[in-house]
């Protein structure tokens, strides 16, 4: 099967989350029950970097895992569609920090399927910038029908 | 990785093992078999990845409708032993 590519407008309706707390920009490669690549530019007017760190900018590591957590949100709703209401959780990660990123750059989210049923599943998540990963983890994700 | 596990006991053993391991539970070894693993504080997320790590450590392939059997320690090796004899 070919890969997806998504704009922002189509990755809209596969995440509950908007700006300013939406982390991925445009999914570049994604295959469903498999894996996604998404990238996000780390703006550097963003607010989180006024504050993180005032005189050194630094992206927020719980912020790159929210971004793989909502590149993996898009790929489980492609995987699995459905037309009822339901919820996203991150019910466990484990991570390593590898290197620091400062803004100006984009980051490239990876997430592949460990393992995924309908009500969720456990990813290898990753992220990287120009191919040299900064962050590597696992985490286990779930959703729950309102 | 377990290898060739494939009696009840070994199965059990592996099982214990990944739910202490994921739990951080190290009395989950020693754990009743009987009893629901809502009340060995296992929830439902923890079931996807108490599945993900089995299929690691056995070398199998559990499917979706495999996650409801997953109630207690004695129904989960149950369910297990179909795809390792």
């Amino acid at each position: 099967m070919q890969a997806l590519k998504l704009n922002k407008h189509e990755i809209l309706k596969h995440v509950p989350h908007r700006p300013p707390f939406l982390f991925i920009d445009r999914v570049v490669d994604l295959r469903p029950g498999k894996s996604i690549q998404a990238l996000f530019y780390l703006d550097p007017a963003a607010d989180y970097f006024q504050g993180h760190f005032p005189n050194h900018h630094v992206m927020p590591g719980s912020l790159m895992l929210e971004a793989l957590a909502q590149a993996t949100c898009v790929l489980f709703d492609i995987t699995y569609p459905s037309k009822r209401k339901r919820r996203f959780y991150a019910g466990s990660v484990k991570a390593r920090f590898l290197k620091v990123v400062q803004p100006g750059c984009e980051l490239e989210l990876n997430s592949k399927v460990i393992s995924m049923v309908s009500k969720g599943g456990v990813y290898d998540v990753w992220a990287s910038i120009n191919g040299m990963d900064v962050l590597r983890g696992e985490m286990g994700c779930m959703c729950v029908y309102e | 990785m377990a290898d060739a596990v494939s009696t009840p006991q070994e199965i059990e053993t592996e099982l214990r093992k990944v739910l202490s391991y994921l739990t951080g539970n190290a009395d989950l070894i020693h754990a009743d078999a009987n009893k629901p693993f809502k009340e060995l504080g296992i929830d439902s997320m923890m079931a996807i990845e108490i599945m993900a790590a089995l299929e690691k450590e056995l070398k199998i392939q559990l499917q979706e409708r495999d996650l409801a059997k997953f109630t207690s320690i004695k129904e989960t090796v149950e369910t297990l032993l179909t795809y390792v004899r």
